[in-house]
């Protein structure tokens, strides 16, 4: 085979990717060695066969798929708009600011030795002034609990008793916040399955 | 009135007309579809392909420049998303849908013509399916994106040489297994 053209450089000629010196070497030998000139005719038919090889038919239209996936992507956060989310953020701040109202004056109880401690003078006077104040306003909002629940005794007794809420209560309702709030924000922050394919594919 | 230009469907797009992008999927999904079976030498997953391709394209869509030709730029996306799928599948465990797809033949041919160029065709893309994945995609990149041989090399991140032997051995192979339907 040394005298003939090998299929690297018959390759490459057709492929246009050599020098110009080294095209017209194998144009001069194509032109008197019938077997290499077949053996081009034979890959020149194949690049022919390649070119010329007919689409075959879509037999479905991707379009309405596509654009209802970019639809569906191009929408912002459409899961925002969902009505048990909305449930989901308004009984969180229904069960916050009732915890901040039960809360009070526990925490003015609590800390008030605290406070009376470690800052003297007027600002333990403010401050003393601001709980009493708190405890005040808390006495009389169960007052007029009371005077709505009259008929329910059960329900006021516990009131009576005890005008401060416990710490088991406030943790379960601390509890019941946190909750709240994973549950709204895992839903608003979850991955939709598109954000989930665009993780996967980079 | 002239048909909207790609250019002009391409910057409608942009703007977030959906309706504009669908004219550019209706216009290409042929050739996308048929890039990604000669990759993937199936029909469904083919179709799944090129669907894939015009979402991720549509994402893209801001980095494409509008001054160049969509349909090169679209292939090659389908190419690229092709080339990931036959990586990741691992070796070729390969085979051509066992399809008879009657080819878009040209209307100037007579039916005998015809049957012998679909014939060919079919032998063609038999013995393109039945190449390693790695032979199948240098032919995919330099015989239908006519890629050059450096481009093929950056793509497939393979060396120059390696690039030229596939394609000549990929070549080989599809001689030999065509020179039965010569």
């Amino acid at each position: 085979m040394s005298n003939h053209l090998d299929d690297v450089l018959l390759n490459e000629y057709l492929d246009d990717s050599l020098e110009r010196s080294a095209r017209t070497d194998v144009e001069v030998h194509l032109a008197h060695c019938p077997d290499c000139a077949t053996r081009l005719m034979e890959l020149r038919t194949l690049f022919a066969d390649l070119e010329s090889l007919p689409d075959l038919r879509l037999e479905r239209d991707l379009t309405p798929t596509v654009l209802a996936v970019v639809r569906r992507r191009s929408r912002p956060q459409p899961f925002a708009d969902s009505p048990v989310l909305r449930l989901i953020f308004v009984l969180q701040a229904v069960v916050a600011l009732s915890l901040l109202g039960l809360a009070a004056p526990l925490v003015a109880q609590r800390f008030q030795p605290l406070i009376t401690f470690q800052f003297g003078g007027q600002v333990s006077l403010a401050l003393t002034n601001l709980s009493a104040t708190l405890s005040e306003s808390w006495s009389a909002l169960l007052t007029s609990v009371q005077s709505l629940m009259t008929e329910s005794a059960a329900l006021v007794q516990p009131i009576q008793t005890s005008p401060l809420v416990s710490e088991a209560g406030l943790m379960i309702c601390l509890t019941a916040v946190f909750l709240l709030w994973l549950l709204g924000n895992g839903l608003l922050l979850r991955p939709t399955g598109n954000d989930k394919r665009n993780l996967v594919s980079g | 009135m002239p048909p909207p230009t790609d250019r002009d469907l391409v910057m409608s797009a942009r703007r977030g007309e959906v309706e504009a992008y669908g004219e550019l999927v209706r216009r290409y999904q042929t050739a996308v579809f048929n890039a990604c079976y000669r990759l993937l030498g199936n029909r469904h997953e083919a179709e799944d392909l090129a669907q894939e391709a015009f979402i991720r394209a549509y994402e893209r869509l801001d980095t494409f420049d509008a001054d160049r030709p969509f349909g090169p730029w679209i292939r090659r996306v389908a190419v690229n998303l092709g080339l990931n799928r036959l990586q990741s599948a691992g070796p070729p465990g390969f085979s051509l849908d066992d399809e008879r797809d009657e080819p878009l033949s040209t209307p100037e041919e007579s039916p005998e013509a015809a049957r012998e160029h679909a014939e060919r065709a079919e032998a063609l893309r038999a013995a393109l399916a039945s190449l390693p994945s790695h032979y199948r995609a240098v032919v995919e990149l330099r015989h239908f994106q006519e890629l050059s041989y450096s481009e093929i090399a950056a793509a497939l991140r393979l060396p120059l040489s390696d690039v030229k032997s596939h394609l000549f051995r990929a070549r080989k192979l599809l001689a030999e297994k065509l020179r039965p339907h010569v």
